[in-house]
């Protein structure tokens, strides 16, 4: 399937819910880890104030009166009343679709500063896109179709996506472990600070790299060898792995794409 | 290996990865934890898991033993726990439908055996009808055989207020009883 | 005693469980109360009554079941403490070290050298399964920072090679598996295994970007016998389209 990539600023839209919002709370008694599997509907990631877990929807299923004290069963147990089923075991916080319904609706989760997620958006039947704001912990997110923005964070994050396009605002680079971001169809788009310190492993087969950061080619090992592929073709396009540096060297930020440009911006 | 090692020594030897511990232990409990939950319950099948589950319980807590606990007040502790668990799941799949079994037999001695084992059904029929806290005072005391200073550190309570709320327990399952039989 | 007080006590002085002044105390009401006498007998015979309900059978074959589950935990916490590779045991070190490693590392200092040595040395069998369950936690960036260590260690041994394989081949996170390609494809110049552990993987892998990328590696180092396998992936049904596309594209500069 051939993506043409155009930069649509489809994400200056905040997660607005219109209709009713409904609010489930959670107090982890290990503040570890938070997984999220199944819940396919449009999903912001903010953190919260605090050392609870707060999930925010507009969720509304029409429930028949015959289900009348009766829970939606699905997947999971819908134990929150907004189609998801929260449980906690052995430090990890699990978040879960309880049912396939909640594709259609919103959810907004906050999550306590400094635990780790893990979003499991992997399915065809996903809809939407994931949205990331003011997020301060470890980031896991892979996707098929959807695409991620992230904005006013540090990671570190490890995305992976087959067709989404992956968009990150860092507000400065956390430097204690490192960041992969990888799409096959999709684009990369990255902000830092210019004084930022970073190590970027840039990895594309027929995509571009713009960039407007002062970052300065590493001379390793791979780029000696003879690219035999590039033999004959267009010498413009940088084959394989390149490495930059930004200031003299920080943590590691792994970008791939295969077919898709690369952007490195200055903040 | 042939001296009988303390239900306290076996785990601290579980703690320390000698599984092989948890097998006396089991060989020791099993059959008390099963008619623990068989008479909470009355499920045959799921007092059968949950008694293994409280073995496995047992095994993977091994390393938080404090050589300062009584083994048979923390296995029930576990018990308890798993019991409880138990109640708030199986409400969701109780099923209006279920009848008791009735056993239909011919001659007098196993009218005998039937009437005989149809009032201790009636018992436990009655044991069921009481408020959990009760039916787990007459479990620990009459079935486990707890003394009451026992029961008041597995279930952190006064050994006074236990003394006062068995007796009313006893009483109050007499009562559910006879009421039961006279029906 | 008033009759309240002589009751509760009814139950301990019927099993004979009283101690001597309380049991006095109790007979000596009883003699002269009926309602509480009367209270006793009902209750010997309710207790005796009790106490005759037959323990439930326990059902065949719990023993047996149990003492399997048994004898498989032992055999997994066995397998757990063989199988698991030995880098993870230096990834443990790096990240339970609190950064030492890296630091070392990065200013230049041989600490190296005493992480060397820590690993030499015998770890006992409760420490390893505290690293090993530690590390089933580890978040993707940290595996991925391991797994970058472990590639820049000046020897690159046999161990390190499985463990880097076993990372790219096992890990939930599809950007570890990645960042263990990347590592190891940088690696196949001074190691024939990993050539072959490379084109193996092709035939372990479903996620198209690993895909890719291991078809990316392997015609960019011209490894020819990786031919075969790729064209299978091309011809197999499943495989994504894009791979496929990239397969053929690629496929022409071999």
């Amino acid at each position: 399937m051939k993506r043409i990539v155009t930069i649509i600023a489809a994400f200056a839209i905040p997660v607005v819910m219109l209709g009713q919002t409904k609010k489930f709370e959670y107090t982890p008694k290990v503040k570890n880890k938070v997984e999220i599997t199944n819940l396919l509907g449009e999903i912001s990631l903010q953190n919260s104030n605090g050392n609870t877990i707060v999930i925010e929807s507009d969720f509304n299923l029409e429930k028949p009166e015959r289900a009348d004290g009766l829970k939606l069963l699905g997947a999971a147990e819908d134990n929150t009343d907004l189609g998801a089923n929260v449980s906690e075991e052995n430090g990890i916080v699990s978040i879960q679709g309880a049912t396939r319904q909640v594709r259609d609706y919103k959810y907004k989760i906050l999550i306590p500063a400094g635990m780790a997620v893990n979003l499991d958006y992997n399915s065809p039947f996903a809809k939407s896109d994931i949205s990331v704001d003011s997020f301060t912990g470890s980031l896991e997110i892979k996707t098929l179709n959807a695409s991620v923005k992230i904005t006013k964070s540090s990671g570190p994050f490890t995305i992976n996506t087959i067709s989404g396009n992956l968009e990150v605002v860092f507000d400065k680079l956390n430097q204690i472990e490192p960041s992969s971001l990888a799409t096959i169809n999709g684009y990369i788009d990255i902000t830092m600070p210019g004084s930022d310190k970073a190590n970027f492993e840039i990895n594309t087969i027929n995509g571009n790299i713009y960039n407007n950061l002062d970052v300065k080619a590493s001379a390793k090992e791979n780029n000696k060898d003879k690219d035999r592929l590039a033999f004959g073709m267009d010498v413009m396009r940088t084959k394989g792995a390149n490495s930059y540096t930004l200031n003299g060297g920080g943590q590691k930020v792994f970008l791939k794409t295969i077919s898709g440009n690369i952007y490195l911006r200055k903040k | 290996m042939t001296e009988r090692l303390s239900d306290e020594q076996l785990m601290k030897q579980l703690a320390e990865g000698k599984n092989q511990a948890a097998a006396v232990l089991y060989d020791r409990y099993h059959k008390n934890v099963y008619g623990y939950f068989v008479r909470m319950t009355r499920d045959g099948e799921a007092s059968r898991d949950l008694t293994q589950n409280v073995f496995m319980k047992v095994i993977r807590y091994s390393q938080s033993w404090k050589e300062d606990r009584v083994f048979a007040h923390w296995l029930f502790r576990i018990a308890r726990n798993i019991m409880v668990d138990y109640f708030r799941g199986a409400r969701k799949f109780y099923d209006l439908n279920d009848e008791p079994e009735i056993s239909v037999r011919d001659n007098d001695e196993s009218v005998r055996a039937m009437e005989a084992s149809e009032s201790f059904d009636f018992l436990l029929e009655a044991m069921s009808k009481l408020p959990p806290g009760y039916r787990e005072l007459i479990e620990l005391s009459r079935f486990q055989g707890f003394s009451y200073k026992e029961i008041a550190e597995t279930i952190e309570s006064n050994e006074n207020a236990v003394k006062v709320k068995t007796f009313r327990a006893i009483q109050k399952l007499k009562e559910i009883y006879t009421q039961i039989i006279m029906e | 005693m008033d009759c309240e007080a002589i009751k509760i006590n009814l139950p301990e002085y019927i099993d004979r469980k009283l101690d001597e002044k309380t049991r006095e105390k109790v007979e000596k009401h009883l003699k002269s109360c009926e309602s509480c006498r009367a209270l006793h007998e009902e209750m010997s015979s309710f207790l005796s009554f009790m106490d005759s309900l037959p323990s439930p059978e326990v059902p065949e074959g719990m023993k047996e079941e149990f003492t399997e589950r048994l004898a498989d935990l032992d055999i997994q916490e066995k397998k757990k403490v063989r199988v698991i590779p030995m880098w993870t045991k230096i990834a443990a070190m790096l990240v339970l070290a609190f950064g030492t490693y890296w630091m070392g590392y990065k200013t230049g200092e041989h600490k190296s050298e005493i992480v060397q040595n820590q690993l030499a040395s015998e770890v006992s069998a409760q420490k390893q399964q505290v690293l090993l369950a530690s590390l089933r936690d580890y978040t993707g960036p940290q595996k991925i920072e391991a797994v970058y260590n472990v590639s820049n260690t000046p020897n690159v041994n046999n161990d390190l090679i499985d463990a880097l394989v076993y990372t790219m081949n096992s890990d939930k996170n599809t950007n570890v598996r990645l960042a263990a390609i990347t590592a190891l494809s940088g690696m196949m110049e001074k190691n024939n295994r990993i050539k072959q552990e490379l084109i193996k993987s092709l035939a372990v892998q479903e996620n198209p970007l690993l895909q890719i990328s291991l078809i990316q590696v392997l015609t960019e180092k011209g490894v020819k016998e990786a031919k075969p396998q790729i064209e299978s992936i091309t011809n197999n049904e499943k495989t994504d389209e894009s791979v496929k596309a990239f397969a053929k594209d690629i496929m022409k500069a071999i």
